[in-house]
């Protein structure tokens, strides 16, 4: 994964699917603009750190074409470490995702992938 | 642009966004319970990607239409209110076809309120690109009170 965006610490894999550890760089350009009062990563980057850690599992392109639920529990800030397990799509391309921080769920969800991504 | 879009407040003064992240570039139309928004990703967005946009960045301009409402909406109860910060709690039943767009393309927004138990609110929202519908679905905010 391009280490300017979430610099991978860790990953493996297993029957259910892929975990991984990221950290959220303080100086990641997807805080440019969001907000001047505090820094909070926007809920559509928790997807962009998603689709990017999918298609290094899978080792293809592999595009979003649905979401089902996202539940954002709180917001996430510069220099956090986020570990994030997906599990291998269902039948009909459904993934279900979470996203913790050190001690809490920061997010979950069900997302659904195009034909062609891979289980 | 017509004449009563030029007298609307710009979403610079409604929004706690700076670029690259302030996605809304006008307000076209504004009701009770729905607002009609223009916008762009800009092509220096971290988003893009060979001057494309995943589908799904498309809820973004979807949650600054929707506190872009939110900050006229208090516009009526006190005459110069700062944006406030909102987050998107949940997003729901979210379609995104195709699955990427051109960045910097005029992109329309359509949101309509469909619930509310301040400070969370829930709306259906629409994007289009031309007459090609980008995404749809239902997000949820929530208004804190930390001005941008």
């Amino acid at each position: 994964m391009s280490a300017d965006v979430f610099p991978l610490i860790e990953s493996s894999a297993d029957t259910d699917g892929w975990n991984y550890v990221v950290r959220v760089p303080d100086d990641s350009r997807f805080f440019e603009g969001h907000f001047a009062a505090r820094s909070v990563l926007p809920a559509i980057a928790q997807l962009e750190l998603i689709t990017r850690l999918y298609r290094l599992a899978i080792g293809e392109r592999a595009s979003l074409r649905g979401i089902e639920i996202l539940r954002l529990l709180r917001p996430v800030g510069p220099g956090e470490t986020l570990r994030v397990s997906l599990s291998r799509p269902d039948d009909d391309r459904r993934q279900r995702f979470t996203i913790r921080g050190a001690d809490d769920i920061v997010s979950r969800g069900t997302l659904t992938w195009a034909e062609g991504a891979g289980r | 642009m017509t004449t009563r879009e030029q007298r609307r407040p710009k979403p610079d003064s409604l929004l706690p966004h700076d670029p690259p992240a302030r996605l809304l570039e006008r307000i076209v139309e504004v009701g009770e319970e729905r607002i009609v928004c223009r916008g762009r990703v800009p092509g220096n967005s971290p988003f893009v990607r060979e001057g494309s946009v995943p589908a799904f960045v498309a809820v973004e301009l979807a949650a600054q239409s929707a506190a872009a409402w939110e900050t006229l909406a208090r516009m009526k109860q006190s005459a110069v209110p700062e944006p406030r910060v909102g987050y998107v709690v949940s997003i729901r039943g979210v379609e995104l076809s195709p699955a990427e767009f051109p960045a910097a393309v005029d992109l329309e927004v359509r949101v309509e309120i469909t619930g509310a138990a301040p400070p969370l609110t829930m709306y259906r929202f629409e994007v289009s690109h031309g007459d090609r519908r980008v995404a749809a679905g239902t997000i949820s905010t929530y208004i804190t009170g930390e001005q941008g």
